[in-house]
């Protein structure tokens, strides 16, 4: 008797640890293709866009997964696991096919993505879904996603054409110029002084020279410095154009701008450009120049950063002989004595909008862009940003692209007041930024759309 | 518990202090370029802009980050003469200075900003984002 009833503990004890073993297995089988699974498809679960060939891809793999885990009593458990991540590829899905839907593209694969998104949004029911089962029991709440701003990929048509955003019909491709001399963490400041147009003239000549050229050197408002400077109802403004073609006829050649800064000194005292000129001029009109000197360490070294290795002794001179008359001009010109690119010929081109339509200026302009060259710009500052008042400026365009969101063609200003960024953001205007993992900062640079540009225009010079 | 407190307290003052670092800072004097030590906190935003501010003007301490926004009135805003971000700075009551600082070897930056007396600064570009809105131009 108890051998017939160790014999049936022992049996017992066998028939347990099969069936435990046993589920052990099947639960393997599904852990196996669950991991598989998730591991074949973690590339397309880290991408923020879902075009048709990923869906399919993705539909692909879970086919083979489903035969995977088959017949086997783990499937739902299996399926399960998988019903977040699936969820996550439907919302990305459904947030591909709004954003190609509002640029414009009506069809993917061959297959209308208007229908596939009422499909997939729950509204229309009556759709023969290509991949109906990968998104079933995903009926659960769906969390928010994070949507992060990315350039759009463009999905080629049957013929492998690629589709334009309508918006810009197709002509607006995306591009930033720049180089060592002219780029997005450089950009100049022309201070309190109304030489806009010099500032613009200097980048574009440096830009096409790949050496910084002095943007001070090239004032051109057609009056002395020192009237143009007293006030700000004083100051006449320039051309682009002319400023270049004036110095370089007169001079032969040009002004660097470690020779004559423009902006890259700093002064000893809290001044501003237009301050400093002023000043220096009071204190050699009145004579002081050599009480200032020995008084004031910080009056010598202003002097100094704003004309480098400047000798004192040429101030005395021309201030005995001519006083205060053209004495900034002539320090500018003792400054650039030494000049480079000499014998230089640059025929700059202006095409103005007192002889030609606005179309044909941003045409003159998307063909330098196109070429990888900048233009500058003269233009309505006021009207391109939506103020009252008529407000002249130049600056120089670096860039273009088709804005993502809106498909509108879009234009990079490079401006010379600083990082700064005085734009009302809003629609086809905002501030260019550069980001790290630190923060993003401004650069001094904003985007137009075409329509304000156009709008606003008034003349593109570029160099041949 | 006083322990407690004691360590809470180190911790969070060593917190506030990453936010703020000394820099480089590029000067002219007697003529010849010099490198200066200042310190410089930074201001990030909810939209994830950053800004550089002086340290007495960090967690917003100085009075030109405290003052009441009211409208401000602007001469010749619309003369586009010069920087309109200086012009501002002049009419809160500061100078505007363009500045070139260094956080690390030969990664050197320049940008703008408005002194306000001998310690207080903030960048121009944070003061125009501040001010935009108010501003009345004529």
């Amino acid at each position: 008797m108890s051998n017939f009833s160790d014999a049936m503990k022992a049996l017992f004890y066998f028939l347990v640890f099969t069936l435990i073993a046993f589920s052990q297995v099947y639960a393997d089988v599904c852990d196996d293709a669950v991991l598989e699974f998730q591991s074949n498809t973690s590339e397309m679960n880290n991408k923020h866009m879902m075009a048709y060939d990923d869906i399919k891809s993705y539909s692909q793999e879970f086919s083979k997964f489903k035969s995977q885990i088959s017949g086997e009593s783990c499937a739902k458990s299996a399926l399960d696991q998988t019903a977040d991540d699936r969820n996550s590829i439907k919302e990305k899905r459904i947030d591909t096919i709004s954003k190609y839907l509002k640029l414009g593209i009506k069809e993917e694969g061959g297959k209308d993505i208007s229908l596939e998104y009422y499909y997939l949004t729950g509204k229309s029911k009556k759709y023969k879904y290509d991949f109906e089962d990968l998104f079933n029991n995903s009926s659960e709440k769906l969390p928010a996603l994070q949507r992060k701003y990315e350039d759009i990929v463009v999905p080629p048509k049957k013929e492998s054409i690629v589709v334009k955003p309508a918006a810009s019909n197709g002509k607006c491709s995306n591009t930033i110029i720049e180089n060592e001399t002219v780029n997005l963490q450089n950009v100049r400041n022309q201070d309190s002084v109304g030489w806009c147009y010099a500032y613009a003239a200097a980048d574009l000549l440096s830009f096409k020279l790949k050496k910084k050229i002095s943007a001070v050197s090239l004032y051109n408002s057609g009056q002395e410095i020192e009237n143009d400077i007293r006030d700000r109802k004083s100051s006449n403004g320039g051309d682009i154009e002319d400023s270049i073609e004036n110095y370089i006829t007169k001079k032969g050649g040009l002004c660097l701008e470690e020779d004559l800064p423009s902006n890259d000194f700093k002064f000893c005292i809290n001044q501003r450009y237009n301050d400093f000129l002023n000043n220096f001029l009071s204190v050699v009109r009145d004579r002081r120049l050599d009480q200032e000197l020995s008084a004031n360490q910080c009056f010598g070294s202003d002097l100094q950063a704003a004309f480098p290795g400047i000798n004192v002794s040429l101030i005395r001179n021309h201030m005995n002989r001519f006083g205060t008359k053209k004495l900034v001009e002539f320090l500018y010109d003792q400054q650039c004595r030494k000049l480079s690119f000499p014998g230089l010929k640059l025929n700059p081109v202006t095409v103005s909008s007192t002889r030609y339509q606005a179309d044909i200026l941003m045409k003159t302009l998307d063909e330098q862009i196109s070429k990888g060259e900048v233009a500058g710009i003269g233009y309505d500052y006021n009207k391109l940003n939506g103020e009252e008042g008529v407000g002249g400026h130049g600056s120089l365009v670096v860039g273009r692209r088709t804005n993502p969101e809106s498909g509108a063609c879009e234009y990079l200003v490079r401006n010379s007041w600083g990082k700064d960024c005085e734009q009302h953001e809003g629609v086809g205007l905002s501030c260019h930024k550069s980001c790290t993992v630190n923060g993003c900062r401004y650069s001094g640079h904003f985007w137009v759309s075409e329509s304000r540009l156009k709008k606003s225009i008034l003349g593109v010079t570029y160099l041949p | 518990m006083k322990n407690f407190l004691a360590l809470f307290f180190i911790l969070s003052g060593n917190l506030y202090a990453k936010s703020c670092n000394d820099v480089q800072v590029r000067i002219i004097f007697e003529g010849k370029p010099a490198i200066a030590k200042e310190t410089l906190c930074s201001k990030k935003t909810p939209d994830n802009m950053l800004f550089y501010v002086s340290k007495s003007c960090d967690e917003n301490k100085c009075e030109i980050l405290k003052r009441k926004k009211s409208e401000l009135e602007i001469k010749d805003y619309y003369s586009n003469i010069g920087s309109p971000g200086f012009k501002i700075c002049n009419e809160l009551g500061g100078i505007p200075q363009i500045f070139e600082f260094s956080q690390g070897p030969n990664l050197w930056q320049s940008t703008e900003r408005c002194l306000f007396g001998a310690k207080d600064f903030v960048e121009i570009s944070l003061l125009t984002r501040e001010w935009i809105n108010f501003l009345k131009k004529k």
